[in-house]
């Protein structure tokens, strides 16, 4: 069944799932232990067994080309599959996680074309979209940005604290310091002399 | 003397075909039957349920849990495929190279063999 999600259907995926790991709204979510328990397993790409993968397959993503893939998804009949990139830092192989873990729980469905295929597409905006914004709420639940943006976090305490880059706790606070920074106006314009 | 044991890839199809015929999602389905959503991703990758988790699924699907059990040496022994038949879903930049996609399949290949690998060695 393919859905449209909307932001509010996901933020209780989001917060089912975290509830599944004994999690309130502003602790910090271990992606590993959330497919863990879903039963996924999770391989970094230089675990694999040295026979049924070569070398070279590795160091092309470790070491020539790191940037370009992060992680998979794979659907292996019914079951699925998490592979990695571990050229990445622990940070960014976390966003990666729940960005995979997203397109699971949204029950994305798996396009019939080969990664090979050169006409086919392997990339769907609005899938990508809704993974993206499922791996931010897992990570970093919008409550949680609203309380960092009121407290005036700055992005490196937040990165810090929920295991992600500083890249993603910037782009994660912009709307919750937006919305804090009007709060806050309203507020000091309701308390301007000549106001009630 | 045999053990007896839950077929789990036959309870797991028991349940799509009747998830599909409801049109409904694996999530919806866990709020219904009132499991966590976790148990049919565990399903799908052959993990046995916790026996609360199992009796609410038949009991659920309204047939005998008797339907579900076998003996070990009947179990469902179709294993894991060993190549994708579909697409992943990828965390990657849009202008993946035929270099790039040819080593990303590798890797693929080698993650499927090293599950089924794993998922006989279960069986």
């Amino acid at each position: 069944m393919t859905q449209r999600w909307t932001q509010a259907q996901m933020k209780d995926v989001a917060a089912e799932e975290r509830d599944l790991l004994g999690l309130g709204p502003l602790d910090p979510l271990d992606p590993y232990a959330l497919a863990s328990e879903h039963g996924i397993p999770v391989y970094p790409i230089n675990e694999l067994p040295d026979g049924i993968c070569s070398q070279e397959a590795v160091r092309h993503f470790t070491v020539n080309r790191p940037k370009v893939w992060s992680a998979a998804l794979i659907p292996a009949g019914p079951g699925r599959i998490i592979l990695e990139n571990t050229a990445h830092a622990r940070c960014r192989r976390c966003s990666s996680l729940a960005h995979e873990l997203g397109h699971h729980f949204l029950e994305h469905p798996f396009d019939n074309v080969l990664l090979t295929d050169e006409n086919g597409c392997l990339f769907n905006k609005t899938r990508e979209k809704e993974a993206n914004f499922l791996a931010a709420e897992l990570l970093v639940p919008y409550q949680a940005a609203l309380k960092a943006a009121f407290a005036e976090k700055t992005n490196d305490e937040i990165a810090a604290t929920y295991g992600v880059s500083t890249q993603f706790a910037q782009m994660r606070m912009a709307g919750a310091r937006k919305h804090a920074a009007h709060a806050l106006a309203r507020q000091a314009r309701s308390r301007a002399p000549g106001k009630r | 003397m045999p053990q007896t044991q839950i077929n789990v890839p036959a309870l797991y199809a028991a349940l799509d075909a009747v998830r599909e015929s409801k049109g409904i999602s694996w999530r919806q389905l866990a709020r219904e039957v009132q499991v966590s959503p976790s148990t049919f991703s565990r399903l799908a990758n052959r993990q046995k349920p916790d026996v609360d988790a199992f009796l609410a699924l038949v009991r659920w699907l309204k047939v005998p849990a008797e339907r579900f059990m076998t003996d070990g040496d009947d179990q469902d022994r179709e294993e894991p495929p060993l190549m994708a038949e579909l697409a992943p879903l990828l965390r990657a930049r849009r202008d993946l190279n035929s270099g790039d996609k040819k080593y990303l399949e590798e890797l693929i290949g080698a993650a499927m063999r090293r599950f089924a690998g794993e998922q006989s060695a279960k069986d």
